[in-house]
């Protein structure tokens, strides 16, 4: 093991690595920043260039986008209020509100730090956890698979936003989705509609951008015929680190908890930063002494916000190298950008490839220091991009996702596969559908339905077999219960609505 | 006509499932296994079929109780346009910028990688140039040209990415 150790760190010495490392960190938090990009699209964009590389600097360059995109969001959340990504919405909750009275450079830095230790809690969290993991995944047979995945798919299908039945039915576009191209285990064709490029299903990456590019796209485009203001934004130095030693410490307990919330939430399949920083935020309100002063400005919501969606990455990184499964949307496409590579990921995983999990435990670490060093000494920087107009950049980021697109396929189907995509995606958008459900269906769809069906031929056809396993009984209980939770929720509603009428 | 969306929903889940479900029975079955590649999309489709019901049920209950769904945000902001070719442009933008990159690709296919781009991003820019005063057309022509030369580039040379090749390549 020591030898996977430091055969690990060693590999992540050497300067084109830790050059693209780097460079992950700073274009991941430019893409965090800017609103309407993600870390989740940096990723997959950057994937088809990776296939080209060895494995080392293409996962250091991935490791780098997902550390920087996740915390970049801090900056226009606070700044401009706006989150600019998922993972920092929750952010704008306390830091907009603490920027208007002058006090940005302490969100800023307050955020900035947690970011840092939620990141790094997370990391010795998969340090220390995905073996034990890796130890009972061993024993997992499909049965248990199955009841993992589908816990995770109903309980974001079932809490995603307001609309328990809009949920349900983007989970089953989601699934569709998945289902179009060659089913598992048989190989057999289905709803292509004749065409042979998506016998293999839709790429992965022509999804991801089609679903979280394009809407964001076609949404700029109406903003832009509305009046709306075009905020300038500046912001000069933080002094020091923004905040006194004394608010560090009472923010420990607050971090803590975060963090766990954070590690917790990336852990569950499919779900990661762009939740937890909600939960994160509301468990702290709840637990604080005073509640009311949320979302007035205090630095408490920003700490929760921030040390959660850090907290995630490691989180999500354990199921992935674990099990196979991936832990949020970016674990899906690094998930997929190992594959290529001939790495299945999986309860072996740590024990086969022990040198490359140490490489990608170290490529966070490092990659975590790299990013709150870029932040505090490069925020001008960042800052004056927040300001450059959308009419020239977004039209640049089609180009390049369009490349993106098609190096990864070497087809020109797959750039309309992209557009297809995103036209869907924005339709249901315009539906008002949330868009969380659908991601986390395709990506788990396929592994969803190999292990029912592997699963189905363990109990010879009895899917009540599957409760004899106490793991996949407590998942699966655990799952049908949020759903009928949110059917009695959604009848309540229905029922006071009547009433006031 | 936004009161309708949820029912227009509701209503189109319902066609998909059905739709679904149907073409499900065109999948080939082995033999052997009692559970086919068409249980899950079949499986699926019923509950689609099922909560796109309850949808329609809802919305049908909401209209008929003549509330409308939480009040849309007023997308009216937009200044008087007086010229009416305008007008339709922007209340119509978004699905003209759709339009636009689904052209995109034919045009890539066709006359390759780089005048496309081009061609496409001069056309992106200005139709979000619409509501700025000043427009600096020279500035969005080379810029486009520039970023699609620059990229075009990068990806051949440095990361020898094989784009489709046309008149320009």
């Amino acid at each position: 093991m020591i030898s996977d150790i430091l055969g690990g760190l060693m590999s992540l010495m050497d300067v084109s690595v830790l050059f693209l490392l780097f460079g992950g960190v700073i274009v991941g938090i430019i893409f965090g920043a800017i609103p309407g990009l993600s870390a989740t699209m940096a990723v997959t964009l950057f994937l088809p260039f990776t296939y080209a590389m060895n494995i080392t600097p293409g996962i250091s360059l991935l490791l780098g986008l997902y550390v920087g995109g996740v915390s970049g969001g801090l900056i226009s959340a606070i700044l401009i209020n706006i989150p600019g990504t998922p993972s920092s919405i929750a952010t704008t909750f306390d830091g907009g509100p603490l920027a208007k009275h002058g006090l940005a450079g302490k969100a800023l830095g307050v955020a900035i730090v947690f970011s840092f230790l939620g990141g790094l809690f997370s990391f010795i969290a998969l340090l220390l956890i995905a073996p034990q993991i890796a130890l009972l995944a061993l024993k997992f047979s499909p049965v248990e698979y199955f009841a993992v995945i589908a816990f995770s798919m109903t309980l974001v299908s079932s809490l995603a936003g307001k609309d328990f039945i809009r949920g349900i039915i983007s989970a089953c576009i989601g699934l569709f989705i998945s289902q179009i191209g060659s089913a598992p285990i048989d190989g057999t064709v289905r709803f292509t509609l004749g065409f042979k490029e998506l016998s293999g299903g839709f790429d992965l990456v022509a999804v991801m951008i089609g679903f979280f590019a394009i809407p964001e796209i076609l949404q700029a485009a109406r903003d832009s015929v509305r009046n709306t203001k075009i905020v300038k934004v500046n912001f000069e130095k933080i002094k020091g680190f923004g905040f006194s030693f004394k608010e560090f410490v009472t923010q420990i307990p607050n971090f803590i908890r975060s963090a766990l919330i954070g590690t917790g939430i990336g852990i569950l399949p499919g779900i990661g930063g762009g939740t937890s920083n909600i939960l994160a935020y509301m468990a702290a309100q709840k637990s604080s002494k005073h509640p009311e002063k949320f979302g007035t400005g205090i630095i408490d919501g920003v700490v929760a916000s921030e040390s959660a969606n850090n907290a995630a990455i490691g989180g999500a990184a354990i199921p992935l190298l674990t099990m196979g499964i991936p832990g949020d949307p970016v674990t899906a496409v690094l998930l997929g950008g190992l594959i290529v590579k001939g790495i299945a990921p999986g309860p072996l995983f740590l024990s086969t490839q022990g040198k490359l999990f140490y490489t990608i435990f170290f490529g966070l670490m490092i990659a975590n220091v790299m990013m709150i060093i870029a932040q505090f000494s490069g925020l001008r920087f960042f800052v004056k991009l927040l300001n450059i107009n959308k009419a020239f950049m977004l039209p640049s980021i089609v180009v390049l996702c369009s490349i993106g697109a098609f190096g990864s396929t070497n087809r020109v189907f797959n750039i309309y596969a992209m557009m297809i995509c995103g036209l869907v995606a924005y339709t249901l958008i315009r539906f008002k559908f949330p868009v969380t459900p659908i991601i986390i269906s395709y990506v788990l769809g396929n592994m969803l339905e190999e292990n029912l069906r592997r699963g189905l031929m363990f109990t010879d056809g009895n899917f009540l077999g599957f409760f004899k396993s106490p793991i996949a009984a407590v998942f699966l209980a655990i799952g049908i219960l949020s759903v009928v939770y949110s059917i009695i929720l959604e009848l309540k509603r229905a029922r006071t609505k009547k009433v006031t009428a | 006509m936004k009161r309708y969306n949820g029912l227009l929903a509701g209503i189109a889940t319902v066609i998909l499932a059905i739709a679904i479900f149907i073409s499900s029975n065109y999948i080939s079955r082995s033999v052997n296994t009692t559970i086919g590649p068409d249980f899950m999309p079949k499986l699926m489709a019923v509950i689609l079929c099922i909560f796109g019901l309850l949808m329609i049920i809802r919305e049908w209950k909401l209209l008929r109780d003549n509330r409308t769904q939480e009040a849309e945000k007023t997308d009216d902001e937009e200044q008087p346009e007086t010229k009416s070719w305008k007008r339709f442009v922007k209340k119509y933008i978004d699905i003209i910028i759709l339009i636009l990159l689904i052209i995109y690709p034919v045009l890539v296919s066709t006359i390759g990688f780089m005048l496309a781009s081009i061609i496409y991003m001069i056309g992106h820019i200005l139709l979000m140039m619409l509501n700025q005063k000043k427009r600096n057309y020279l500035l969005v022509i080379l810029y486009s040209i520039g970023f699609s030369a620059v990229a075009y580039l990068f990806f051949i040379k440095v990361l020898h990415v094989m784009l489709p090749s046309g008149i320009l390549g």
